[in-house]
C-alpha cells in the first residue's frame, strides 16, 4: 500500500491519534498532534522527518485531546500557523471549557491558539497535492476528514477505522448523532477511496470491508443507545487508564462521580451505583484483555 | 501476500535520551517514522530488532541485580 509522495504517516497508539506529515517544496504541514503527554515525542518525530526544515502549519481534524494535545508544544517550538475546524473557533479563542471536551472527559489539553479555520468544501494544498476538507459529524459534530481525489486517499480521523469508528460522543449526552454517523459513512462510501488513513490504527485498503463492519456496528449501537453509553464509559475509562497506567477500584468509582461525562452518561442511560459501574467496566476491560485486576487495582495492559 | 504485523506501540511514547529508543516499544525515531509506510517484511525486521533489544535489556537488568 503506497502512500502519496510527500506524505509520511506516523502510526501512533490509542492515547495519541496518528499524525500525517506533508512535505513539499513550499511548506511542511502536520495533521493532528497526539496527546499532551506524548508531545515531546511528537516533536521529535516531526524534527526527525523534517531533517532541519521548519514546520509551517498544523491542521486539526477535530479538537479531542488525542488529536491536538501537541499543538501548544509544536506552536512554541516552530511558531507555525494552526488551522482548526471553523465551528470550534469561538471555543478555542475563548478557551471555553464548557464547549471544549477536556473538562467533561477528565482529559488534559494545554491551551493553544489558531490562525485560520477549515470547513466542509475547503481546498488545501498539502504535500504537492490538492486535498478537500469534508465535514464528518457523528463521533464529533465538528470533525473534518481530508480527501485527496487525485490519489483516492482519505484521512478519516475517527469517522472510520479498519474496525469501527470513534465513540459517538453527542449521544452520550442525549444529543442525537447516529444519523450523522450514517451520513458520514455514506459520504465515505460515495468517495470510493482506494486507501484510508485512519486516526487510529494502520492504513487500510479494504474500505468496503471496513464500511460493512462500521454499518453493522452503527446498527448495533443505534438499536439501543444504552449500548453506546456502556461503550462510551468503557472507552473513557480505558483512555484515562492509558494515561495513568493504574487506578484503585475505589478511585475508579470516584471517577464515575468526578468526571462530568461519566456521571452524566450514568445518570442519563445506565442508572447504576458508581461502585457497581466501576466493577462492571473493570470486568469488561479485563475480559477484553485491555486491563488486569491486581490487588484491588486496575492495571493498564 | 503476508499480512503486516501490528504496531508494537504500547502508548508510553517517550524517547530515552541515552539509548535513543522509545521507552515503551524500544524503537528508534527512524523506525517509528518509517513504520507507517513500511511493508510486512520491513515491519518484521523492526520487530526482530525490538525483540533483540528487549532481551539485551532484560539481561542487563538481571546482571545489575
Amino acid at each position: 500500500m503506497k502512500l502519496p509522495a510527500g506524505l509520511s504517516f506516523f502510526e501512533r497508539g490509542w492515547l495519541s491519534a496518528n499524525n500525517l506529515l506533508f512535505i513539499d517544496e513550499d511548506s511542511c504541514a502536520l495533521v493532528d498532534t497526539g496527546y499532551v503527554s506524548h508531545a515531546p515525542q511528537t516533536l521529535q518525530l516531526v524534527q526527525h522527518a523534517l531533517g532541519g526544515r521548519k514546520l509551517d502549519r498544523i491542521l486539526n481534524t477535530h479538537l479531542h485531546s488525542d488529536h491536538c494535545g501537541g499543538n501548544a508544544l509544536l506552536q512554541s517550538h516552530y511558531a507555525c500557523q494552526t488551522s482548526i475546524p471553523a465551528a470550534e473557533s469561538a471555543a478555542v479563542r475563548d478557551w471555553n471549557e464548557d464547549l471544549l471536551s477536556y473538562r467533561a472527559t477528565g482529559q488534559q489539553c494545554p491551551r493553544f491558539g489558531f490562525d485560520a479555520t477549515l470547513k466542509h468544501g475547503d481546498r488545501i494544498r498539502l504535500g504537492g497535492q490538492d486535498w478537500q476538507a469534508l465535514g464528518a459529524p457523528g463521533h464529533d459534530p465538528h470533525s473534518l476528514m481530508l480527501y485527496c481525489p487525485s490519489e483516492g486517499v482519505l484521512a478519516s480521523a475517527d469517522a472510520l477505522w479498519e474496525n469501527g469508528f470513534g465513540v459517538v460522543f453527542p449521544e452520550l449526552e442525549g444529543i442525537a448523532a447516529f444519523d450523522e454517523v450514517r451520513a458520514t459513512l455514506d459520504l465515505i462510501d460515495s468517495l470510493k477511496p482506494r486507501m484510508v488513513l485512519p486516526g487510529h490504527g494502520a492504513p487500510f485498503a479494504d474500505v468496503d470491508g471496513a464500511l460493512k463492519r462500521a454499518y453493522a456496528r452503527l446498527d448495533y449501537l443505534a438499536g439501543d443507545p444504552v449500548r453506546n453509553a456502556h461503550n462510551g464509559v468503557k472507552v473513557l475509562v480505558k483512555f484515562r487508564l492509558l494515561e495513568r497506567r493504574v487506578v484503585s477500584m475505589a478511585e475508579l468509582a470516584q471517577w464515575m462521580r468526578d468526571v462530568p461525562l461519566l456521571a452524566l452518561c450514568n445518570r442519563l442511560w445506565l442508572h447504576m451505583e458508581d461502585e457497581a459501574l466501576a466493577q462492571q467496566v473493570a470486568q469488561q476491560l479485563v475480559k477484553a484483555g485491555a486491563a488486569s485486576l491486581e490487588g484491588g487495582s486496575l492495571q493498564d495492559r | 501476500m503476508q499480512s503486516p504485523p501490528p504496531s508494537p506501540c504500547i502508548n508510553v511514547c517517550r524517547m530515552d535520551r541515552k539509548s535513543g529508543l522509545c521507552e515503551g516499544c524500544l524503537r528508534t525515531l527512524d523506525e517509528i517514522t518509517a513504520w507507517g509506510s513500511a511493508n510486512a517484511s520491513q515491519k518484521k525486521r523492526i520487530l526482530q530488532a525490538v525483540d533483540h533489544r528487549r532481551r539485551l535489556q532484560q539481561k542487563n537488568e538481571e546482571q545489575a541485580q
